[in-house]
């Protein structure tokens, strides 16, 4: 009678958060699962077109190219933003005076909002006046002279090239958080174990290798997976810094994609497919890398 | 005992919370903000505009005198922004049946928002108000009248005619770059427009200048940038019709943007690309955005076309510079040059079951676009040309030297965007066209094929959607 009792009043408890849930998350995504397979404009009712919507996405240059334009910068972005955050945690882990103060500085970036953080490198990457130009020209200018080349420094916003390294570049910035994570993880390794590796004569890379790196797996693992996601999702930085189209299109990503179709064209059944489509990328890729890290994890918990 | 107590004291907060909480939803529910211009009055209509700041001011301040001419209307006024990737809100309201009476559309959208069944047609209403929709028609330039007309019914009437351009030089650079002898007297008259293309052509090739930094090549000075015109797709848009060309058939519903006298337009843009090197000027002009850096103000781009609003910038960041302004460049041979108009439109959308209220919003809309009082200068700011004719906003803006150059060009204006459904799917379209063509990688008449395609496919695809097809 009591269980009973507890059973409804904590269901009623939840009620407002699963009301919310339902109508709010699971709804919505099981509409669009249907809708991908339909004709859908908003204005009029959907109307059941099967799999034309994904078949015609597989023609879709630009569908194609926002997919290769995110994967090839998830590739490229996720490995070097952990290796930077890496690099740093390892570096401010070092005991210096004034330690929390750098670790204030590094973290810093990562607290600016996206929008301003983006309006911020238009101004660094800028081709004329930015200062990453301003400091290559006069290097240029001197190895042109010495090697008789005809070297330029890259147009960042308005070259097809540049585009993607710019905005990988620029993804270094928001190392932060990682950054915060791994110093928790390396304040976390049991010191007994470099005690011990000391009394074998292991060395500092040894130690880093065989003790440092496996023990903060679990949290290298951690930031890879929600990396992986993230970048798969991008889409507010080149919404800004090209708001009429990235040069060549080598600046649209596969949520811009979708949003055009989805707002601007009104074409929801097309783009629900492609959010589908995006959905099981993802599911693939966090399987593939669970699977093919897990040697690689160790949990101390023995889990 | 104590436990007791406790209870009582628990219950008395819980029933006093959820009393709070039944009046603040209470509250919440039925509270509505008092709107003077409303009140008393038996017919309400409801009006979505997308003014915001100095804009919304005058335009309140003209629904308040509307309101104080006609009685028995009353205005409720709702900002509600409205591009292309923000009218959800007022596509849901229609399909929920709780739309506004007036709307702000643009033009772009007017045919599209017809074909989807928004909005409703003007012509019996016009009629049954003792309005002659041909007599109307005649009052308003031309362009501002065709692109409110789709499948022959009125569905808009146009509020602001946006001039499409106003060819813009900078005599203070022209004039500098002759003394400094960068320019050899006699090739060009910094006080004179370049009336032609081919002048133009002669005005840029004189003008730019390039510079070698010894890490490539900077280009210092430049004239007009032919892709620069607010987007690439505005500027075809503009040279193609300048070149004489048509972007779409209104009668057989095709789309025309390979027409060759548009891949001429565009061969003569991608010439510069060429000439002056694509990346070069994408550099120049990739300023930080603001105003005050734009490449005209710091003479960096001599000749520039610029819209209405481009004047307040001018105004604010360069007040002492001289400057002149002319019409668009005509290529010779082509009947009127490339100016078109585009602007905000007002109208009724569907879903508005009452007849009274249909009345009191057509009555509104006349007023705001073709009465004297509702398209005054005062009610307009300056920014906010009428499109029809009689207005006295052009005996004061004709006082005005500035703002008499833009109602020359709207007086000789030809041109409207295409009158068609997925206008944003097809400007994409253009952009990917000139972006292509003019960094070399399609030819002009390749990349206009492709946009033509692929727009007269989703054309066709929702036609056949809506089950109209032709």
């Amino acid at each position: 009678m009591k269980a009973n009792r507890e059973r409804i009043a904590g269901l009623l408890f939840i009620a407002p958060f699963l009301a919310g849930f339902g109508i709010f998350t699971i709804y919505p995504v099981l509409a669009s699962l249907y809708y991908s397979f339909c004709k859908y404009d908003i204005l009029s009712p959907p109307t059941f077109a099967g799999m034309s919507n994904y078949r015609a996405l597989l023609t879709d240059e630009l569908f194609l190219q926002g997919l290769w334009n995110t994967m090839s910068f998830t590739f490229a972005s996720v490995p070097l933003c952990m290796l930077v955050a890496l690099v740093l945690a390892f570096l401010l882990n070092l005991k210096l005076r004034g330690q929390a103060l750098y670790r204030t500085i590094f973290f810093l970036p990562s607290i600016v909002p996206v929008i301003a953080s983006s309006v911020l490198w238009l101004w660094l990457l800028n081709g004329d006046c930015g200062l990453i130009n301003q400091a290559l020209r006069p290097l240029l200018v001197k190895l042109n002279f010495l090697l008789g080349t005809h070297l330029e420094p890259p147009g960042w916003l308005t070259h097809p090239a540049c585009a993607k390294p710019a905005l990988i570049l620029m993804s270094t910035w928001g190392v932060g958080g990682s950054m915060i994570l791994y110093l928790a993880a390396l304040g976390d390794v049991p010191k007994q174990l470099y005690e011990a590796a000391d009394i074998d004569g292991a060395t500092t890379w040894r130690k880093t290798w065989h003790i440092t790196i496996p023990m903060i797996s679990p949290v290298l693992f951690f930031t890879l997976i929600m990396g992986l996601i993230g970048s798969f999702q991008y889409f507010s930085q080149p919404m800004v810094m090209w708001p009429n189209g990235s040069p060549g299109d080598s600046g649209l990503f596969y949520a811009q994609y979708l949003f055009q179709n989805a707002f601007n064209y009104l074409r929801m059944g097309y783009a629900s497919a492609q959010a589908w489509i995006l959905f099981v990328v993802i599911v693939v890729t966090t399987m593939l890398v669970f699977r093919s890290t897990r040697r690689f994890v160790h949990y101390g918990g023995g889990a | 005992m104590r436990n007791a107590l406790l209870s009582t004291g628990l219950k008395v907060k819980t029933a006093a919370m959820i009393l709070v909480g039944v009046a603040v939803l209470g509250f919440l529910l039925f509270y509505r903000s008092p709107d003077l211009s409303a009140e008393g009055k038996k017919t309400v209509i409801r009006l979505w505009h997308p003014w915001g700041g100095t804009m919304m001011e005058a335009f309140k301040s003209g629904a308040d005198r509307f309101a104080a001419s006609h009685p028995e209307i009353g205005c409720k006024l709702l900002y509600v922004p409205n591009d292309i990737a923000s009218s959800q809100k007022f596509y849901t309201a229609v399909i929920g049946n709780c739309a506004p009476e007036v709307m702000f559309v643009d033009g772009t959208q007017v045919a599209e928002w017809a074909e989807k069944k928004l909005l409703t047609p003007l012509d019996d209403l016009l009629v049954e108000a003792g309005i002659d929709p041909k007599k109307l028609e005649k009052e308003f330039f031309p362009p501002c009248w065709r692109q409110c007309v789709y499948r022959g019914k009125i569905y808009a009437i146009t509020f602001c005619a946006d001039v499409n351009f106003c060819f813009f030089w900078n005599k203070d650079a022209l004039r500098k770059a002759i003394d400094d002898g960068q320019i050899p007297p006699g090739t060009i008259d910094p006080e004179r427009a370049p009336r032609t293309i081919a002048e133009l052509d002669r005005y840029n090739a004189a003008v730019t200048r390039v510079r070698n930094t010894g890490a490539g090549e900077q280009i210092e000075r430049i004239g007009l940038v032919p892709w620069g015109v607010y987007g690439s797709a505005n500027s075809i848009f503009t040279w193609g019709w300048a070149f004489g060309g048509e972007f779409f058939d209104d009668q057989r519903f095709r789309i025309t943007a390979n027409d060759p006298k548009i891949v001429a337009a565009l061969d003569w843009m991608c010439q510069y690309a060429r000439k002056y090197n694509y990346e070069h000027i994408a550099t120049l002009q990739s300023t930080f955005g603001a105003a005050e850096q734009s490449p005209f103000i710091l003479g960096k781009q001599v000749m520039q076309l610029f819209h209405v609003s481009g004047l307040k910038d001018l105004d604010k960041y360069a007040p002492n510079l001289r400057y002149g302004m002319a019409p668009i460049p005509r290529v010779e041979g082509v009947n009127g040059d490339g100016s078109w108009v585009g602007g905000w439109t007002l109208a009724i959308p569907s879903g508005v079951p009452d007849v009274e209220k249909r009345r009191a919003a057509l009555k509104f809309i006349l007023w705001s676009c073709a009465s004297p009082e509702g398209t005054s200068l005062e009610i307009r700011t300056s920014q906010n040309f009428p499109a029809w004719k009689d207005s006295p906003f052009f005996q004061e803006a004709a006082k005005d030297p500035r703002l008499s150059v833009y109602m020359r060009i709207l007086e000789n204006c030809r041109h409207q965007r295409p009158v068609m459904p997925v206008q944003a799917f097809y400007m994409d379209q253009l952009n990917r066209a000139v972006d292509r063509a003019v960094r070399g990688e399609k030819t002009p008449k390749e990349a206009l094929d492709e946009a033509t395609r692929k727009t007269q496919e989703r054309l066709d695809e929702l036609l056949a959607e809506s089950g109209g097809a032709r």
